[in-house]
C-alpha cells in the first residue's frame, strides 16, 4: 500500500539540493527531485516522517520507542512485553483508532481492535523510516485509521548489503544481539537475512522473586529484492517473531494480583510488485499472508489483559491489495480494491465467554482518488474515497476532500473533510467480562460487575476538519502547525443494567456496550526542524490536545478512551563534538493523566556515539536520566502497569 | 510441486512475462534530476572527507571535480548545481569535464561518468600517487578500483564505499559518510 508521502503528493519547492542532509539525500526520490519537490512539503495532511538515521541517533531501541520523536503522538510503556501509543487521543491500554503498517502489512487486531504493536518492532538496523499520519486515512486505508496511521518502512534488500553483527547490553533493558548477511543472487537479485534475540525487562518486575528476564524474543527473517529495468521491482518478505513475557492481573473479584506468562508466535509472509511506466503510470500489487499464535495464562486471571494487545489469540490473514496511478495532464489518479480474509480463534476461560470464539470475516473494498490542479502550482484539490463492506457494519463510504494552497514555493496551506469510521471488534460485539466484585454482608448481597457486549455495538464514526501550514523560510528550517477539530458520533460507552442470579445469591450489574456518546475532541501540533551547519540540527514538537465526551456517565473501561495528556511537547539536538564522535539529546515533557492516574513526567535521554573507522560504530547512553522511574501508563482495573526506569547502555555495531 | 505450488508458479510467470514488454522498452528515469543529487553528494564528499594538504596546489587553489564523460549528461547539471559554491574550508568549487584522464590531473575528485566507464583503469594509473576521490556510476566500480560509486536503486541515490581505497589514496572518511553507504572491497581482479 502506498506511503503517505507518495500519496497525498509532493510539492513543487524549487530546492537546492545541495543542502539537504546525508541522510535526508539518501531518502529523496529521483522522481521527486524531478520535480524540484521536497518530500511531504506540499502533503494536505499532519504528516511526519522519521528517518532511521534520526532515530538512530538519539538512541531508540524500539519502533515504539521512536515515535516519542513525532508530535502529538504519546506512547506510554505499558509492560515488558508491550506498548500503546495514541494520536489525538484513545491512548488507552489499546491503541483503538490508529492504524500500524509494517511493510504494507496491517497490523490491527480484528478480534481485540487494537493495534499488535510487537509485530511492529522490527529491527532498527533494518528500519529505512517511519511514517507517522495524524488525523484519518480511511479514504485510503480503509477502516480503523481514525485517528491516524503509523507506516512502519524496512530498508529494500540492496540497502542492507555485507554483513553487520551489533550487540546493546543495558542495565534495565538486558541484552540485544543483531546479525545480518546481505547478498546479490544475479544482476537483479538482492536479499537478507537477518536474527535478533534479545532478553530485556524493561523494569516492570512486580513480582521479586522472579529472576528470570521478563521478555525473551527472537526476530529472524529475509526479504528479496529484484528490480528489472527500473521499471518493475518485486520484494518478498518473509518473517517470524517468538515472545515469551510476564505479564501481571488484578482478580476484580479479589483485588490479587497474578503473575501471568505469555507467548505469543506471529510469522508472515508478503510478496510486491510494483511496475512502473516512465512517469505516467504505476501499478502495484501486494499479497500477504500472517499467522498468529497468541497464549496467555496466569494462576487467577488469564486471556483478556494479553488479549488486549492482540497477541492473546490465534489467527490468520490474508490479503490483497491493487493500487494504480496514472498521470492524466492536470490530474493524478490513484485508485485501487483490496480483499481481506480473516480467521480469529480465541482460548476460552471461565473469566472470559464469547459466543463466537472462533469466526472469520471478509471484508473488500475500493477505492479512488483524484488530485486536481486547480490553479497551476499552487491550488490543488484532492478528492478521494474508500468504499469498504464489513461483515459486522456492511458498506461504509469514507471520503476525504483535501485542499492545498501554495501561495509561494516556502509556503503551503491545506485544509481537509474526512469521514472515518472504527469497526467493532470481535470482543465488542461478543464478550461477557467478570469486572469487579464487592463482597456481600449479612444486609446486602455480593455484588459483580460484567462487562457485556450484546453484539449491537455498531460503527463509530468520525468527521474530522484539519487544518495546517508548513512553512520554510530557508532550506534548513521547516516550521509545521496543523490544527484540527474531530467530531465523534456513536462513540463506544457502558450501560448498567441490575438482575439477580439465584445460585450463589448475587446482584449483578451488566455494563453493556453500546453506542452511546458523542464527543468532540480539538487540538494543535507544530514542529520545528533547524540544521543550522552540518554539525548541529535541533528539532521541537509541542502538542495541546483536548477530547471531551458529551456524557459524563462513563465507567472505567470507556473512560480510559477520552484520558490523554493535554500537553506534550519535545526539544532534541545532535552536535558533533569532535570529528567521528556525536552527541544527542532529548527531553520529553508528557502531562498528568488524571483520569489514569498518571503524574507528568519529563524523559530525558542522551547518547554518545563514536565511529572511530567505516567499519566501527559504539554507543553509550542513558534513557530517563532525570528520575529513577515514573509510570507512563496508570494500572487499571484488571492490569499492572509498569515503570520506565533510569536505563544505561552501550551498543557496538560491526559492518563486515 | 504439489498443485498450489504449480498454480503460484504460473501466475508469478503470466504475471511477470505480461510486464516485461512494456518494462523493457522504458528508459531509465530522469537522468538530470539523477545527476542533481549525485552533485549534491559531491558537495557533501568536499565536507564529509579530509583531503591531505598536499592534494593542494596553494593554500588558496579552487577545489576541482572533474567528470570524466564522451557526452555531456553529467557534467552540465552537476556544474549548474555546484556554480557559486565553496567547501566548508572556504575554496571555491570548480567543475570541470574531459573526455580523456590525463586532461584532469591535480583535481581533488574525479567523477567518472557512465559513458566513461571503460576509462577506469586508465584513471586509476593516472590518479595512483594522488589523494584523488574517484566516484563512479556503474556497477562494480568501488570494487575494482573506485573509492565511491553511485547506486540507483528503488528510485532513490545510495554510496557504495571502498575503506581500503579511501585510505591508500589519503583520504580520511567520516563516520557520518561512511554510516548512510554500503561498504564494500576490493574484488579478486580489481585492478591495483
Amino acid at each position: 500500500m502506498a506511503l503517505a508521502s507518495r500519496l497525498w503528493g509532493q510539492g513543487v519547492l524549487p530546492l537546492d539540493l545541495t543542502e539537504l542532509s546525508l541522510d535526508e539525500l539518501g531518502a529523496i526520490s529521483i522522481s521527486a527531485a524531478s520535480k524540484h519537490a521536497q518530500p511531504l512539503f506540499e502533503t494536505p495532511a499532519a504528516v511526519t516522517v522519521l528517518l532511521s538515521d534520526e532515530i538512530r541517533r538519539y538512541g531508540y531501541s524500539t519502533v515504539a520507542d521512536a515515535l516519542r520523536a513525532a508530535p502529538g503522538v504519546n506512547v506510554t510503556a505499558v509492560d515488558n512485553a508491550h506498548w500503546s501509543a495514541g494520536v489525538r487521543g484513545f491512548n488507552g491500554i489499546t491503541s483503538t483508532k490508529l492504524l500500524v503498517l509494517v511493510d504494507g502489512r496491517n497490523i490491527y487486531s480484528p478480534m481485540y481492535g487494537s493495534v499488535a504493536w510487537a509485530k511492529a518492532n522490527i529491527p532498527l538496523e533494518d528500519l529505512d523510516r517511519i511514517e507517522v499520519v495524524r488525523g484519518p486515512g480511511s479514504s485510503v486505508w480503509g477502516a480503523n485509521a481514525v485517528n491516524g496511521i503509523v507506516s512502519v518502512v524496512s530498508k529494500d534488500a540492496h540497502a542492507t548489503q555485507g554483513n553487520l553483527v551489533s550487540v546493546r547490553e543495558s542495565v534495565v533493558e538486558g541484552l540485544q544481539l543483531y546479525a545480518r548477511h546481505g547478498g546479490q543472487l544475479n544482476d537483479h537479485t538482492f536479499y537478507r537475512v537477518y536474527l535478533r534475540t534479545s532478553d530485556t525487562s524493561r523494569g516492570f518486575d512486580p513480582w521479586p522473586d522472579t529472576t528470570e528476564p521478563n521478555l525473551r524474543e527472537i526476530t529472524t527473517g529475509f526479504r528479496v529484492d529484484q528490480s528489472f529495468h527500473d521499471t518493475l521491482r518485486f520484494t518478498w518478505q518473509a518473517d517470524y517473531l517468538v515472545q515469551h513475557y510476564d505479564t501481571g492481573y488484578v482478580d476484580p473479584a479479589t483485588t490479587t494480583a497474578y503473575h501471568g506468562v505469555g507467548s505469543f508466535h506471529t510469522f508472515s509472509a508478503i510478496g510486491r510488485m510494483v511496475w512502473r511506466d516512465a512517469e505516467a503510470q504505476d501499478l502495484t500489487v501486494q499479497a500477504y499472508f500472517d499467522y498468529d499464535d497468541g497464549n496467555v495464562s496466569s494462576a487467577g486471571y488469564r486471556g483478556l489483559s494479553g488479549g488486549a494487545f492482540g497477541t492473546a489469540e490465534d489467527g490468520r490473514n490474508f490479503d490483497l491489495d491493487v493500487t494504480h496511478h496514472l498521470a492524466l495532464g492536470s490530474q493524478d489518479l490513484i485508485w485501487g480494491g483490496g480483499f481481506r480474509n480473516t480467521l480469529v480463534d480465541v482460548d476460552e476461560n471461565a473469566q472470559i465467554q464469547l459466543r463466537r470464539p472462533r469466526f472469520t470475516q471478509n471484508r473488500y473494498n475500493l477505492f479512488v482518488q483524484d488530485d486536481i490542479s486547480v490553479v497551476e502550482k499552487q491550488l490543488r484539490l484532492t478528492l478521494g474515497s474508500k468504499l469498504e463492506r464489513h461483515h459486522t457494519v456492511g458498506w461504509q463510504l469514507l471520503p476525504t476532500a483535501r485542499l492545498t494552497y501554495t501561495p509561494t514555493p516556502h509556503q503551503t496551506f491545506w485544509a481537509a473533510v474526512s469521514r472515518s469510521v472504527r469497526s467493532p471488534s470481535g470482543v465488542e460485539r461478543d464478550v461477557r467480562i467478570p469486572f469487579a466484585a464487592i463482597p456481600g454482608s449479612p444486609t446486602s448481597l455480593p455484588v459483580r460487575v460484567d462487562l457485556v457486549a450484546d453484539g449491537t455495538l455498531n460503527e463509530e464514526t468520525l468527521i474530522a476538519y484539519e487544518a495546517g501550514w508548513r512553512w520554510a523560510p530557508h532550506p534548513r528550517l521547516t516550521v509545521d502547525v496543523t490544527g484540527y477539530d474531530n467530531d465523534y458520533d456513536r462513540l463506544r460507552n457502558l450501560r448498567p443494567s441490575y438482575h439477580v442470579e439465584t445460585n450463589p445469591p448475587t446482584l449483578v450489574n451488566d455494563l453493556t456496550l453500546y453506542n452511546g456518546t458523542d464527543a468532540r475532541g480539538y487540538g494543535a501540533e507544530a514542529s520545528v526542524q533547524w540544521r543550522p551547519s552540518d554539525r548541529l540540527r535541533f528539532a521541537a514538537t509541542y502538542s495541546l490536545e483536548y477530547l471531551k465526551p458529551e456524557t459524563s456517565q462513563l465507567y472505567a473501561a470507556t473512560a480510559q478512551d477520552f484520558a490523554l495528556p493535554k500537553k506534550m511537547w519535545s526539544v532534541r539536538s545532535a552536535f558533533e563534538v569532535v570529528r567521528d564522535v556525536e552527541a544527542s539529546c532529548v527531553l520529553n515533557y508528557v502531562d498528568s493523566v488524571e483520569e489514569l492516574g498518571v503524574r507528568s513526567y519529563y524523559r530525558f535521554d542522551a547518547q554518545l556515539t563514536w565511529r572511530p573507522k567505516p567499519e566501527w560504530e559504539f554507543n553509550l547512553g542513558v534513557q530517563n536520566a532525570f528520575d529513577s522511574k515514573h509510570e507512563e501508563f496508570g494500572a487499571i482495573s484488571v492490569y499492572t502497569a509498569a515503570e520506565a526506569q533510569r536505563n544505561y547502555y552501550a551498543r557496538v555495531q560491526w559492518r563486515f | 510441486m504439489t498443485r498450489l505450488h504449480r498454480i503460484f508458479a504460473a501466475l508469478t510467470v503470466a504475471f511477470t512475462l505480461a510486464l516485461l514488454a512494456p518494462a523493457v522498452s522504458a528508459t531509465s528515469l530522469n537522468p538530470f534530476s539523477e545527476y542533481k543529487i549525485k552533485a549534491a553528494y559531491l558537495y557533501n564528499f568536499t565536507k564529509f572527507i579530509e583531503w591531505p594538504p598536499a592534494a593542494f596546489a596553494q593554500n588558496d587553489a579552487p577545489f576541482v571535480i572533474g567528470v570524466l564523460e564522451h557526452d555531456a549528461a553529467a557534467s552540465q547539471p552537476i556544474a549548474s548545481t555546484l556554480s557559486g559554491k565553496t567547501t566548508a574550508g572556504g575554496r571555491r568549487i570548480e567543475v570541470r569535464s574531459a573526455r580523456a584522464a590525463s586532461e584532469l590531473a591535480g583535481c581533488q575528485i574525479v567523477f567518472i561518468a557512465r559513458s566513461a566507464a571503460a576509462d577506469l583503469p586508465v584513471a586509476l594509473e593516472q590518479f595512483r600517487a594522488q589523494s584523488t576521490l574517484l566516484v563512479g556510476e556503474t556497477t562494480g566500480f568501488a570494487q575494482s578500483g573506485g573509492v565511491v560509486n553511485f547506486v540507483v536503486a528503488n528510485d532513490v541515490v545510495r554510496l557504495e564505499i571502498n575503506p581500503q581505497r579511501a585510505n591508500r589514496a589519503g583520504l580520511r572518511l567520516s563516520g557520518a559518510l561512511a554510516s548512510v553507504a554500503l561498504l564494500v572491497r576490493d574484488r579478486e581482479d580489481a585492478h591495483d
